[in-house]
């Protein structure tokens, strides 16, 4: 099953009277459980595919579907309480909220919910001790280290059981022994839950843990490429424009 | 967790800002409450005042309050004593009247043989033992002091006398404290004027008649003799148009707080003011003045009063008017301290609002990264917007509390302080005072409006904020 399914997606930005293109025609799949990279360097469009994919914001052109639902279909409530429901986000800057604690932080999200309180907390304890903080549960984000704050943001990310991680450059703002271990947590998580990540980094620690990794350039898709320590599902691919062969794992 | 609890850390994250906001809406709310208790007092006060000489009800001829004064004889209640009895007589109207007495108020002419000067006053009879009671009528516990009234065990030909009619009279050199006049001293009468020895033998003979009259009667007040520098004839005309005329004895001065009135005003025993004008054994009276137990019984008794008077004397012209009606600066005092009091309120409430507006909006500008966040992660604008609006709104509660708990502690201060002043047309200095914690609806009143506006204020910043890009206010820095 496909996770997020991209249809020949384009994106301009409009600045005065003159029409940025950020990406072309766009086509792509992810399937479900996978751990996909983004690759490309700064200005190729990796943020805006991510935006795209997590419902931040809309196709100039093209039809983005993410776990079977369309999302040009979707008035903004609905497409927020879908992006709560599917999608968990996790950011370079890890983006904790300063003045709530590490449970407090991974209960937000939760806040939406009808979850009754008691499992709400119940659930934001199982999930700090997955990253390794329950003794850090009451400590707020300025008493953390970076990975520790990472290891919340992580688990906020998970606390609606989401079908699809989006993480934007996740280790660059980490030492390469903090990198070592979130990128060990966020594949433990990938595979003993099933969910899907689709990471965007310049890091060649991140790509090495890629199931697929996507190359993009210029707004378009260079290459969709099964890495070797996949299980083979899936095969290289193109844009639509450059007619790469089908997949049944990831392609256009 | 709850979105209240986030949004109180929130107020915490920049505290000086905070409390600054929270401190600005406690000064506005003191100041207001401030202002709002001692509009209260005042006007409990002013009231007090009224009512302690008119009452609430004043029962008068129909036509009395627009033509009585042109000729108070014509527009008197024909028998005032019957009209006292019978409100009296009925328990549901004497349950509640504190003390109901006759006036009797006509223009007339007063003169000082002695002095050959001459004045023309308002004689206002009154019945002094009922106006010590209505002097004691304190309600609402003003500190207000309770004085008898002064005529009460004087004889029945004394007269107190406004200080203007005093001062113009010349009789205030006679008085046992001239300074009751004024601070100027009165001047002498024209030097080497011969005495007007007829004027003078009126006064005398005048005097000598009342003294037997009152002999007569076995009054336990009886009239003395009164001596010269001390005696006003006061002339008037019957309601037959024959000159009657009547020799008082001042026996003090009491300011009206008016100039007016106080160039006008002799104050005299009821009885001798309706002999002087109707001749002995009249009962008539231009108003009874009807003072309440309870203030808050004043639409009752004056329905009750109407259906009573039509009953009882169908077909008299009689009307029944509440002391505001009759004393219309009441009413024009009440509605201008209400304007001004409106008129602060407003300014008030602009500052507040302004002060959150910008408040949130700085906060807003803080955290647009953090908003960016919280609505990918789920939450929809409308719940954004509400954690600004209760950030507001719970600054605005923080704010007013303090400023009612600082108001209230400012009442204390200001009250213990003992301060006097005087207000416009106030006879004497009244005390300072302001209730804040005995408005409650006031307090509640400030409470209310200024949470509300204060998260009106913040209406159009939160809502800034809940339709933010979400990309743009990720990638804000």
């Amino acid at each position: 099953m496909n996770v997020v399914e991209f249809d020949n997606v384009s994106k301009s930005y409009t600045t005065g009277s003159v029409e940025l293109p950020v990406l072309n025609k766009v086509t792509f799949s992810i399937q479900a459980g996978q751990f996909v990279v983004l690759l490309g360097p700064s200005g190729s469009g990796k943020s805006t595919l991510l935006n795209l994919v997590g419902g931040l914001d809309h196709p100039t052109s093209g039809s983005v579907t993410v776990c079977g639902e369309k999302f040009g279909q979707f008035s903004d409530n609905a497409l927020t309480d879908f992006r709560g429901a599917h999608i968990g986000f996790i950011f370079q800057s890890f983006n904790l909220i300063p003045v709530l604690t590490a449970a407090e932080n991974v209960e937000y999200p939760l806040l939406n919910t009808d979850l009754p309180a008691e499992r709400r907390q119940r659930r934001v304890a199982r999930l700090l001790a997955a990253v390794g903080l329950s003794d850090r549960a009451h400590h707020l984000p300025g008493e953390l280290s970076g990975g520790q704050r990472q290891r919340v943001a992580i688990a906020r990310a998970l606390a609606r059981k989401p079908k699809l991680v989006i993480a934007d450059e996740p280790t660059a703002n980490l030492d390469s022994r903090t990198t070592a271990s979130i990128l060990d947590l966020m594949r433990h998580i990938q595979r003993s839950h099933g969910i899907s990540f689709l990471v965007a980094s310049h890091d060649e620690r991140v790509m090495r843990e890629a199931d697929v990794t996507i190359h993009l350039l210029d707004g378009h898709i260079q290459q969709i490429e099964q890495t070797p320590r996949s299980t083979g599902r899936s095969s290289s691919s193109r844009s639509r424009s450059q007619r790469p062969s089908p997949s049944p794992g990831v392609g256009p | 967790m709850m979105l209240h609890q986030v949004a109180a850390r929130n107020l915490l994250r920049n505290r000086r800002r905070s409390i600054a906001t929270a401190l600005t809406i406690a000064i506005g709310v003191t100041a207001l409450l401030l202002f709002g208790g001692f509009r209260a007092d005042l006007i409990k006060l002013m009231l007090t005042g009224y009512v302690r000489t008119l009452g609430h009800v004043i029962v008068q001829h129909q036509d009395f309050f627009e033509y009585g004064s042109g000729n108070p004889a014509q527009y008197s209640i024909e028998d005032a004593m019957a009209v006292r009895n019978a409100l009296l007589a009925q328990p549901d109207l004497a349950s509640r009247i504190h003390v109901a007495t006759p006036l009797l108020m006509f223009p007339s002419v007063a003169g000082h043989a002695a002095r050959e000067t001459s004045k023309t006053v308002l004689i206002n009879g009154q019945e002094a033992e009922d106006q010590s009671l209505m002097r004691t009528w304190n309600y609402w516990g003003v500190r207000m002091p309770v004085k008898p009234h002064p005529l009460a065990g004087k004889p029945a030909n004394s007269a107190l006398l406004g200080t203007g009619v005093a001062r113009m009279l010349q009789v205030c050199s006679a008085l046992p404290d001239p300074q009751q006049c004024g601070a100027r001293a009165p001047r002498p009468p024209v030097a080497n004027t011969p005495v007007n020895t007829d004027l003078l033998n009126l006064a005398e003979d005048e005097s000598t008649s009342s003294q037997s009259a009152q002999a007569a009667k076995g009054s336990q007040s009886p009239a003395q003799s009164v001596p010269a520098d001390r005696a006003i004839e006061v002339l008037a005309a019957t309601t037959r148009g024959v000159p009657n005329v009547k020799t008082f004895q001042v026996i003090g001065t009491e300011s009206q707080g008016f100039k007016e009135m106080d160039d006008a005003y002799v104050i005299v025993g009821y009885q001798a003011a309706r002999d002087l004008l109707f001749g002995r054994g009249s009962t008539q009276a231009t108003s009874i003045a009807i003072q309440l137990n309870n203030p808050d019984d004043l639409q009752t008794m004056v329905e009750k009063t109407r259906a009573m008077l039509a009953a009882k004397f169908p077909g008299a012209p009689l009307a029944v008017r509440t002391v505001n009606e009759v004393v219309p600066f009441i009413d024009q005092t009440i509605s201008m301290f209400n304007t001004i009091f409106g008129f602060i309120a407003t300014l008030i409430i602009a500052v507040v609002m302004f002060t959150v507006a910008n408040t949130v909006s700085a906060s807003i500008l803080e955290r647009t990264t953090e908003i960016g966040t919280i609505r990918a992660l789920g939450l929809r604008r409308s719940t954004v917007m509400q954690l600004f609006l209760l950030e507001a709104t719970m600054l605005a509660l923080v704010g007013t509390l303090v400023g009612i708990a600082g108001s209230v502690v400012m009442e204390l201060l200001i009250n213990s302080m003992q301060l006097s002043w005087r207000p416009p047309g106030a006879a004497e200095d009244m005390p300072l005072t302001v209730s804040v914690f005995r408005e409650l609806g006031m307090v509640a009143g400030a409470l209310v409006v200024a949470v509300v506006f204060a998260t009106l204020a913040a209406v159009p910043a939160a809502n800034k904020a809940a339709r933010l890009k979400i990309v743009d206010a990720l990638r804000f820095t």
